[in-house]
């Protein structure tokens, strides 16, 4: 008894002793004295092969969800799981899906945290995100037809992906959210309206699904923020035509076509470049032409009397060969 | 020291340069002045002739004697006929001399230098109101153009808003969603 006390104490001490440490050692305790009993932590009690279901419990009931933070963090079902001395039902897969959701858990950025691993460890669990509270989203298929009836609804919220569908399609369907994960969580606006169109676009156009007219015309109306983002005026104004034009047809690939497209941001900000330049140059010009409208007599006067001299030269010349003629005629 | 000294070695090598003429320059002299004294009868003809083109050399403050080539050119313009005639009839002394004391001669060959003086004033007053009239429309124009360029690029393009690397004012780079 007074070894597994011990075991106890060095499980949590190995930890550290910071925040949680006195819950985590009463949980360790609690595991050692009676192995056979449900893991204990923070008041909840659960058996390992019921974990997913009690943290997707928790997300649908807005509970507090850090204590599922530490009990993933610091792997307390497997713990629990070694210290089990009678065979138990094979737990490897949920000890397994635990430990990847460990890597998450850390992470504040969308795609990761707390969000990722619910879906991570529940395997099952339909996406929790607030705005798809009245349906059940299984996949990125349903997901899509989702936002398409909550394109139309007047309380839709302003960007689409939020952190719950972030972390379900990147733990769904990871090849349509990855490579956008990293402007899906920039800290500039318009790369995070771009990733939404890029990811549902991509989700489109993987699947082979139909049209989303709610759905582009929700993404095109969220755009000023990306017009903006175009140096040139008028190149803002025929990109947001070309916008109103596919906005209500429903394919999200010609939307990302008109408004995304690299040679225009490229000869964009190049051209801009060119004016910046251009702009200097002419200041320059504007004021050495200034300075010299404040002294008119230096430069006019010379450039006249020069011209004045050639003038004369060539007048004095004809005149005096015009004599010369004149008195061999003679 | 050694500096100081090495200076005014320079300053005496350039002063005694500066009072001799090279040999080219030498040379042209001597030859000026024979061929003067070969041709006394032109030469006093010009010389009185052309008083009012040295009157300008002395007056001219262009700095590129400008003033005194105009005048000088249309001065001996209006001694060309006396100098042909003066050649054409046998080169003497005598008739030089003679057309000297014509004031009819004084006036034309100073006419010359006065058409010259008109020429100068007149053009150079003429071009500098052109060059002035051309640089306003310049500065019209690149008014115009910086117009343009701001209307079409924003405030972003004259320079007086910090750009992120981007191109876009620093104060508007983020906006958290």
């Amino acid at each position: 008894m007074e070894k597994r006390f011990e075991d106890a104490l060095s499980m949590a001490n190995a930890q550290g002793r910071g925040a949680g440490y006195w819950d985590r050692v009463m949980s360790y305790i609690a595991m050692v004295m009676y192995p056979q009993s449900p893991v204990r932590y923070k008041g909840m009690k659960f058996c390992a092969d019921g974990f997913s279901f009690v943290m997707a419990n928790a997300f649908v009931n807005k509970a507090d969800p850090q204590p599922f933070r530490d009990i993933i963090f610091y792997q307390f079902l497997s713990k629990w799981f070694d210290i089990q001395k009678d065979s138990v039902t094979d737990l490897t897969h949920i000890l397994k899906r635990v430990g990847d959701a460990k890597k998450a858990v850390n992470q504040n950025n969308m795609g990761y945290g707390l969000e990722r691993a619910l879906y991570v460890v529940s395997p099952d669990v339909p996406c929790l995100s607030e705005a798809l509270d009245s349906y059940y989203i299984t996949n990125p298929e349903t997901l899509m037809y989702a936002l398409e009836n909550i394109s139309k609804q007047p309380d839709r919220p302003e960007l689409i992906i939020d952190r719950h569908i972030a972390a379900f399609l990147s733990v769904r369907d990871s090849k349509s959210i990855d490579s956008f994960l990293v402007e899906l969580n920039s800290r500039d606006y318009f790369k995070r309206i771009l990733a939404n169109l890029r990811i549902l676009s991509t989700i489109q156009r993987r699947a082979g699904l139909g049209e989303f007219p709610g759905l582009t015309t929700w993404l095109a109306d969220i755009m000023g923020p990306v017009y903006d983002r175009y140096h040139d005026r008028s190149m803002r104004e025929k990109v947001q035509k070309s916008v109103e034009k596919v906005k209500g047809g429903g394919d999200l690939g010609l939307l990302a076509k008109a408004i995304d497209d690299d040679a225009v941001w490229k000869s964009d900000l190049g051209e801009f470049k060119q004016a910046i330049e251009e702009y200097k140059r002419l200041k320059k010009e504007a004021l050495s032409v200034q300075d010299k409208l404040k002294h008119p007599d230096r430069f006019g006067k010379e450039d006249g009397q020069e011209i004045a001299a050639v003038v004369s030269g060539v007048i004095s010349g004809i005149i005096i060969l015009a004599f010369a003629f004149i008195f061999m005629l003679k | 020291m050694a500096k100081e000294k090495k200076v005014k070695a320079k300053k005496a090598k350039k002063g005694k340069g500066k009072g001799k003429m090279p040999w080219t320059g030498q040379l042209v002299m001597i030859s000026g002045i024979l061929l003067s004294l070969a041709f006394l009868q032109s030469t006093i003809l010009i010389v009185v002739g052309m008083l009012p083109t040295l009157a300008a050399a002395v007056v001219d403050r262009t700095g590129k004697g400008t003033l005194a080539i105009t005048i000088g050119a249309m001065n001996l313009a209006g001694c060309s006929p006396f100098l042909i005639q003066l050649w054409m009839n046998g080169h003497e002394l005598d008739m030089g001399v003679e057309m000297l004391s014509n004031p009819f001669t004084i006036i034309v060959m100073y006419s010359g230098a006065a058409i010259g003086y008109v020429i100068n004033w007149s053009l150079s007053g003429v071009v500098e109101a052109l060059m002035v009239k051309k640089y306003s429309k310049r500065l019209e124009d690149i008014s115009k153009r910086q117009e343009e360029l701001e209307k079409r690029w924003g405030k972003e393009v004259t320079g007086a808003v910090t750009l992120d690397p981007f191109g876009f004012p620093l104060e508007k780079a983020t906006k958290s969603a």
